[in-house]
């Protein structure tokens, strides 16, 4: 396909239109979104945070071995599983959900109340519970009909063609990695998005899916009883629910990582909607459409 | 294609031209974005202590959620096989005064009753009982399963029940919407409050035993909503921590009391309940989170206004449905 480079010469270059205004919308209303809704999960987690505690819990990811209850020594010994915690995995230590503010801060910037300096910090996550709710539930409405809106203009506008990946997506996909691994020297194909990206963002967009799944699996484990049931239960559904999440933050690190990388141009795309590429590669791009 | 004949000049000089507009509405649509969550953040709370949006966001969830809802539909049982290790976890309201052998129930708002009814155990023991095994789930995120006994709570209803807004006589079966819309439940009243210290002292050692659940070994510490939920503990004057320690409050909608699954329940897990569990009659209500299943109930009352409930006061979801 690509055989052409991108000229060097600035003044050769043409406006391209990239992105849709609506497109542009959605993506920039969901990051405040996604940052708030992870921000107030971590103070859901924070209250229930399966703890390791090497007496108590020697439980590891991918294994349930035995529990003994220290609320009652001559019971039997438990699984953490039989016991109900969850799973338990400390990923976050205290230092997490409270970092120390430095010395040098006034504490009215930092101190959630001023009175009480000792407290917690303004940016503390932990008890805060009910807060977190708070914001979690009311988020999610913005997430869920943003999510929603951004599928129904990708099948209604025909995008959908350009971001769902072809069946050889594969292939090309590890083509374009070992490129930005600077592992091989072929050319970058030149659509709006290569294989990689194609899966990228329609994996995202299935991740989004699975939170709003997950989460309503969360949210009604009694009203909607055979959703949590398709999770596995509440205990499943949550760990699935909070390793979507860290994979979310991967994707948005290698997302950010990319867009950096490949500079202002692409970036500006995402804000103005144009983008400036050559003559050839335009004539390519509207090939793609 | 149209912008470009709109700027009769150079790509690149067309590019700039777009991208300062473009930043500016940015830099607006950013300035608004943190508007409103300072606006949402500076909110008042309601009587409940939830900000306003927060509270539209549950009531409009509420509203979804109960139209998705079929009152008939039960929550999950399961094989007692399946019972996972019992845990203690709240003891608001169990003051260390209190005397079993003199518990009554004091039933307020029954139709026809100018007077509360007072009624001791064998009253209760007297009506149909039902055992189930069901989930039960924190707030804060864990969940056990656990075999209940105990009255259903409709059963109780149809010998005691609540007055009607329109004064006819009540039918829980046919008519519920007839009936006073909520049921509210404490615990007793405690003793006097200097003789109340020692449960004070429960809720001040919340605060030392962090929300590391190593604390629910030691019954004294976590609460049914957790210590680790209770954001403002610390920060209340000591004469509202001792009110805390000493009694609790829940606040029903009728529709969920009357769930065939909420429950007076006695037993636990075969074993008469201990009073750290909230002998000798505590609420078991599947359909709602931990907060609400209050242990040793001293009074009912059915009432025309929304009760009071002790962890809405903190910012919680009155309605607590799951």
């Amino acid at each position: 396909m690509a055989d052409i480079r991108p000229t060097e010469i600035q003044s050769d270059k043409v406006l391209h239109k990239k992105h849709p205004l609506a497109i542009r919308w959605f993506h920039w209303i969901n990051f405040p979104v996604l940052f708030i809704m992870i921000w107030s999960g971590l103070m859901i987690y924070s209250a229930y945070t399966p703890p390791l505690d090497a007496k108590r819990y020697v439980t590891v990811l991918g294994s349930d071995r035995i529990y003994i209850s220290n609320d009652n020594p001559g019971a039997p010994p438990l699984t953490a599983r039989q016991d109900g915690r969850g799973l338990p995995i400390l990923l976050f230590p205290d230092s997490f959900y409270r970092p120390l503010a430095p010395k040098w801060l006034p504490h009215f910037l930092s101190s959630a109340d001023p009175d009480n300096p000792s407290k917690r910090y303004i940016w503390s996550l932990d008890y805060r519970l009910a807060e977190g709710m708070g914001w979690h539930f009311l988020f999610a409405w913005f997430f869920a009909l943003n999510g929603l809106a951004y599928v129904l203009f990708l099948a209604v506008s025909g995008q959908w063609r350009k971001i769902v990946p072809k069946p050889k997506a594969v292939v090309e996909a590890i083509k374009v990695v070992l490129i930005d691994l600077h592992l091989s020297k072929a050319k970058m194909p030149v659509r709006k998005y290569n294989a990689a990206q194609q899966i990228a963002y329609t994996g995202v967009v299935l991740m989004g899916l699975l939170m709003l799944l997950t989460g309503i699996a969360i949210y009604k484990p009694a009203e909607q009883s055979w959703l949590t049931r398709l999770f596995f239960g509440y205990t499943a559904a949550r760990f699935i629910h909070f390793w979507t999440t860290i994979a979310f933050l991967g994707f948005f690190l290698v997302h950010v990582g990319q867009v950096i990388r490949t500079g202002w141009n692409n970036f500006r795309g995402m804000v103005t909607g144009y983008e400036l590429v050559t003559p050839e590669e335009k004539s390519l791009l509207e090939a793609e459409a | 294609m149209t912008e470009e004949a709109r700027w009769p000049v150079d790509d690149d000089q067309a590019m700039r031209k777009m991208s300062r507009r473009s930043f500016i509405w940015a830099g607006v649509a950013v300035a608004g974005a943190l508007g409103g969550l300072s606006w949402i953040n500076n909110r008042a709370s309601d009587a409940d202590g939830v900000k306003r949006p927060f509270r539209e966001a549950l009531l409009l969830s509420e509203g979804v959620w109960s139209a998705l809802y079929s009152p008939d539909r039960l929550v999950p049982t399961y094989d007692p096989g399946r019972r996972t290790a019992e845990r203690v976890n709240g003891r608001y309201g169990l003051t260390k005064d209190f005397d079993p052998s003199k518990w009554t129930l004091t039933v307020l708002g029954v139709h026809g009753q100018t007077k509360p009814v007072v009624l001791k155990m064998e009253d209760i023991l007297k009506l149909p009982s039902m055992e189930m095994t069901t989930e039960f789930f924190c707030i804060e995120g864990w969940s056990i399963i656990q075999t209940f006994k105990g009255v259903p709570f409709r059963e109780f209803m149809k010998l005691y029940p609540p007055g009607t807004l329109s004064g006819s006589a009540p039918d829980i079966e046919n008519r519920p919407h007839d009936l006073l819309p909520y049921v509210g439940m404490e615990t007793p009243d405690p003793a006097p409050a200097d003789e109340s210290d020692d449960s004070a002292d429960d809720s001040s050692s919340d605060s030392s035993s962090s929300q590391d659940d190593s604390s629910d070994d030691s019954a004294s510490a976590n609460d049914d909503a957790s210590d680790s939920a209770d954001d403002g503990d610390d920060e209340e004057d000591p004469e509202t921590r001792r009110e805390r320690a000493t009694k609790y409050f829940v606040g029903l909608d009728v529709a969920s009391a009357l769930h065939p699954q909420t429950m007076l329940c006695y037993e636990l897990n075969g074993k008469p309940l201990t009073l750290d569990h909230g002998a000798p009659l505590r609420l078991v209500i599947p359909t709602k989170y931990g907060v609400k299943n209050i242990k040793r109930i001293g009074a009912i009352t059915y009432s025309k206004t929304r009760p009071e409930d002790l962890w809405a006061k903190d910012g919680y979801d009155w309605y607590a449905g799951l």
